[in-house]
């Protein structure tokens, strides 16, 4: 079944499809959600609940893009966590960091690699952060990014460029730009 | 001056080397870049660090997701479709409310026949113009040739019973037409009367005044006024003579501020028709004010559908915490 019909259901009430279209969307919201926060159990309670938004807010959504629209959701989500988390702290940032991606346990220098960008990340603005995830990391196009941002493209482009040089340059200042 | 613009066209090739790298510059602008990076070793070493990271994030791979998301169907009950559609129906069922409440506020709903009377009741209750002679003293017109009647008071009625007791202000005014003493023989009025007689200026022409008011004014006094403003009384009520000009001062003033009454002397009618036969009670048209006010009529059942509405309202408010509780529970 086709995507608007699936939408089209869902906004009927129907559960069976709206599940569909978790499944076939719910492995880009968790990396997503994972990739912005860093810790794989704060990633999965944020995209259970993001999920659990859309399918209440479906009645509102009139765009054409439900996968933008789903990841605005998230990031949304990913960023209210984040604020709660640090006005009442229960772990260190840190420890948000570390955890490791499952996929990654035999290669010791990607593992490496991997923890110093998510740690740079970390350092980020979080529109810069949601720029740079969304464009490398998922691999979205600018004017995906400009609808599940809500900004223009010329926004997209600055926090991209931004992002991409802090980053750039925090990874340098820490040693960890392995590959040049 | 070479310097400065070297470091301006760095500073642009930097600004745009991420754009580069993804491939969203247009031909000149990446034509510009390529030249400005064969000639600058910084601007590619920063092409080079940009490159890696770029790469390095874009190699991060795509995390398998520790469970699937997909909810149970307890979570995906139509409660969202019914509850948001609930929700509406309330909101548009207390608007719809609102504005009928506000319409009938209004007298939107009134049939228009029904306003009719209750517009326009002035011109059924206007007296009918007056006989030349002895109908003088009952014409509107006449009526402020006695006392100044304020201006707002209603239109008069011919003939009323007086009453002994202290007269209100509707009262007063109606006590106006008994004033004006028709035609009097009497060609000098006094300085009273003659006051009285200036204050209307819609009056033609001062009308005569009786002797007896002559005399009354002539003494110093308004008592004039009153004594012939109050012929409706019969000789038992009438003050002294010695205290007729402080009733009389009294009930002039009391016409201004319409409280008191006037006070009470006879004086002579023409036509050998006492002053008790002109005031006896007759059955006239009531005045406006009298009117008795008529209910209008609505065009539908106003009051039946405010009253539905409200039912109507409590019903879905009731439904709607009953999801909302249900839900919740969920």
């Amino acid at each position: 079944m086709e995507e608007s019909q699936l939408i089209k259901l869902s906004k009927q009430g129907d559960g069976n499809s709206f599940n569909q279209l978790v499944e076939k969307y719910q492995k880009l919201a968790y990396n997503l959600a994972y990739r912005f926060m860093g810790q794989a159990q704060a990633a999965e309670d944020a995209t259970q609940e993001a999920f659990l938004s859309a399918w209440k807010g479906l009645g509102s959504f009139r765009g054409e893009n439900f996968k933008a629209w789903l990841l605005q959701i998230v990031a949304n989500t990913c960023r209210d966590y984040l604020r709660a988390n640090r006005r009442h702290p229960t772990t260190s940032y840190e420890d948000l960091l570390v955890d490791p991606s499952p996929t990654l346990v035999t290669n010791e220098k990607s593992l490496e690699l991997e923890e110093s960008l998510q740690r740079g990340l970390a350092q980020l603005p979080h529109e810069q952060r949601l720029a740079i995830i969304l464009s490398d990391a998922i691999g979205m196009s600018y004017e995906e990014i400009a609808q599940t941002m809500g900004c223009n493209l010329g926004t997209v482009r600055s926090r991209l460029s931004r992002g991409r040089e802090s980053l750039r340059n925090w990874l340098l200042a820490h040693g960890e730009l392995l590959g040049r | 001056m070479f310097g400065f613009l070297r470091q301006q066209n760095e500073k642009w090739v930097k600004e745009r080397l991420s754009l580069y790298l993804d491939g969203r510059l247009d031909v000149g602008q990446r034509a510009k870049v390529e030249s400005h990076l064969k000639d600058c070793l910084v601007c590619r070493d920063e092409l080079a660090s940009l490159q890696a990271t770029v790469e390095a994030l874009k190699k991060l791979p795509l995390v398998e997701t520790p469970r699937s998301f997909v909810m149970p169907a307890l979570k995906l009950s139509p409660r969202p479709v019914t509850f948001y559609r609930l929700r509406m129906a309330t909101v548009a069922v207390s608007v719809l409310l609102v504005a009928v409440i506000a319409g009938d506020s209004l007298g939107m709903f009134f049939r228009p026949e029904a306003l009719k009377p209750v517009m326009a009741p002035a011109p059924a209750a206007m007296p009918a113009p007056p006989p030349p002679a002895a109908s003088m003293a009952e014409s509107p017109t006449a009526a402020p040739t006695a006392v100044p009647a304020p201006a707002s008071q209603p239109a008069p009625v011919p003939r009323f019973a007086p009453t002994p007791v202290p007269a209100t202000a509707p009262q007063a005014a109606e006590a106006v037409p008994r004033l004006a003493p028709a035609p009097l023989p009497t060609p000098t009025p006094g300085i009273g009367a003659f006051q009285m007689q200036q204050a209307p200026s819609s009056l033609p022409a001062p009308l005569p005044v009786p002797p007896s008011a002559g005399k009354d004014t002539t003494s110093g006094d308004t008592g004039a006024n009153a004594a012939t403003s109050a012929p409706g009384l019969t000789p038992a009520e009438i003050p002294p003579v010695g205290s007729a000009g402080k009733a009389g001062t009294r009930a002039f003033s009391g016409a201004d501020d319409k409280a008191a009454p006037p006070a009470p002397q006879p004086s002579p009618v023409p036509g050998g028709q006492s002053q008790a036969e002109i005031l006896q009670p007759t059955s006239e048209p009531p005045t406006p004010s009298q009117t008795p006010s008529q209910t209008p009529e609505y065009l539908w059942p106003v009051r039946q559908f405010e009253i539905a509405l409200v039912a109507f309202i409590l019903i879905l408010i009731s439904v709607t915490t009953y999801f909302w509780l249900r839900g919740k529970k969920e």
